[in-house]
């Protein structure tokens, strides 16, 4: 009974050494790692499942695509299902479109979407944790990922996300799922599946459709 | 000892029964589901429509194809009211939600098929399932086509293989 006891004490304090959190120097290490393994990320292909939880329905919303990244500034994000929906980004034109209506962007023009598309091709990689100044950044042990948290610093973002948190996986340093927290307390949770990264990927994808 | 091990027991069943029945309320859904659009000219607005008929009110959401929330409503149908409970920013000026408690409001009497006294100013268009309601005095259009319940396929995830 002692010896269990014993045991049994021994567990938990492990668990609250464990949940007291990682140094500052350790996290600093966390993130080079991601950076580095960001940076040398040339391409990445994935399949995606997006759950959007509605909190004044108490309801989700389930939707799939495709993602496909080629350094630098390329990223197709392509629902395929219950909707179709394309995004385009490349170089400095986003194209954003579905059966009915199309709309091509230059982002040299529209400082929102520059943001929006610098945003979501750095989450999606990982390369957000990079030198920005555009959120405060803190590493916790998610057992078989780190979770870096990113808090909003500027005015724009923080009116419609409180925080977004990244996954990424201990073993290869890849974002694995993304969760986005709104103000009116939505979440999205993105969860990147079946992920390859440097292969080929070929140009027609990121073509910008006519 | 043994009691206070049985009754920890206890406690964990019964927070994991009430959190499997949080998720079966959250996922388990009776919302209607539309492809959502709506033109204004020099703007334009795409998405999802998930809304909710139940008792007094209609409750909806609707969202961009990144989730990302555009609006939140209720709708009182005894009070022919309609609530913006979150806008997002872009639409969140006083004269955008003049207008759009009113439109949004008489496309939920089009959608429920809710008996609505004044239809002036408003043309509603039906093609197949799709329904598209007509603002005349500044021409908007809003489009609504129901979204099919398709099953979310489970793949298989064999990055961690690849990563070996």
């Amino acid at each position: 009974m002692r010896k269990t006891m014993l045991i049994l004490l021994f567990s938990l304090f492990c668990q609250l050494v464990s949940a007291a959190g990682l140094t500052a120097p350790r996290k600093q290490e966390i993130i080079g790692s991601i950076n580095s393994a960001a940076s040398a990320m040339k391409s990445m292909t994935c399949s995606f499942t997006q759950t959007k939880y509605l909190s004044l329905l108490s309801d989700k919303m389930v939707s799939e695509g495709k993602m496909y990244y080629r350094q630098p500034n390329r990223l197709r994000w392509e629902y395929t299902s219950p909707y179709q929906y394309l995004f385009v980004l490349n170089g400095t034109k986003v194209y954003v479109g579905n059966k009915s209506r199309k709309d091509v962007i230059d982002t040299d023009a529209n400082k929102v979407f520059k943001e929006i598309a610098r945003i979501m091709m750095g989450t999606v990689t990982g390369t957000v944790l990079s030198g920005s100044s555009d959120f405060s950044v803190d590493v916790a042990d998610g057992g078989t990922v780190w979770r870096v948290t990113l808090v909003p610093s500027k005015k724009e973002m923080k009116r419609m996300f409180s925080k977004i948190v990244l996954s990424f996986r201990k073993n290869g340093l890849m974002v694995s799922e993304i969760d986005i927290y709104e103000k009116n307390n939505d979440r999205t949770n993105i969860q990147l599946k079946n992920v390859k990264t440097n292969i080929s990927v070929n140009d027609a994808l990121f073509a910008i459709p006519k | 000892m043994t009691r206070f091990l049985l009754f920890l027991s206890s406690l964990l069943l019964i927070c994991a029964s009430g959190h499997c029945e949080d998720v079966a309320a959250a996922s388990g859904s009776t919302a209607d589901r539309y492809a959502f659009g709506m033109d204004m000219g020099k703007a334009a607005i795409s998405g999802i429509m998930i809304s909710r008929n139940s008792g007094d009110e209609i409750t909806g959401c609707i969202i961009n194809e990144f989730g990302v929330s555009a609006v939140d409503f209720i709708y009182s149908k005894k009070k022919r009211k309609m609530k913006l409970t979150s806008v997002a920013r872009f639409l969140d000026k006083w004269y955008i939600k003049r207008v759009l408690c009113a439109d949004l409001g008489f496309c939920l009497h089009v959608l429920y098929d809710i008996p609505y006294d004044d239809m002036r100013g408003y043309l509603v268009d039906t093609e197949g399932d799709s329904v598209t309601v007509i603002e005349t005095k500044r021409s908007f259009r809003y489009t609504f086509s129901p979204l099919e319940d398709q099953p979310v396929t489970i793949e298989e995830d064999d990055t961690e293989r690849q990563s070996v």
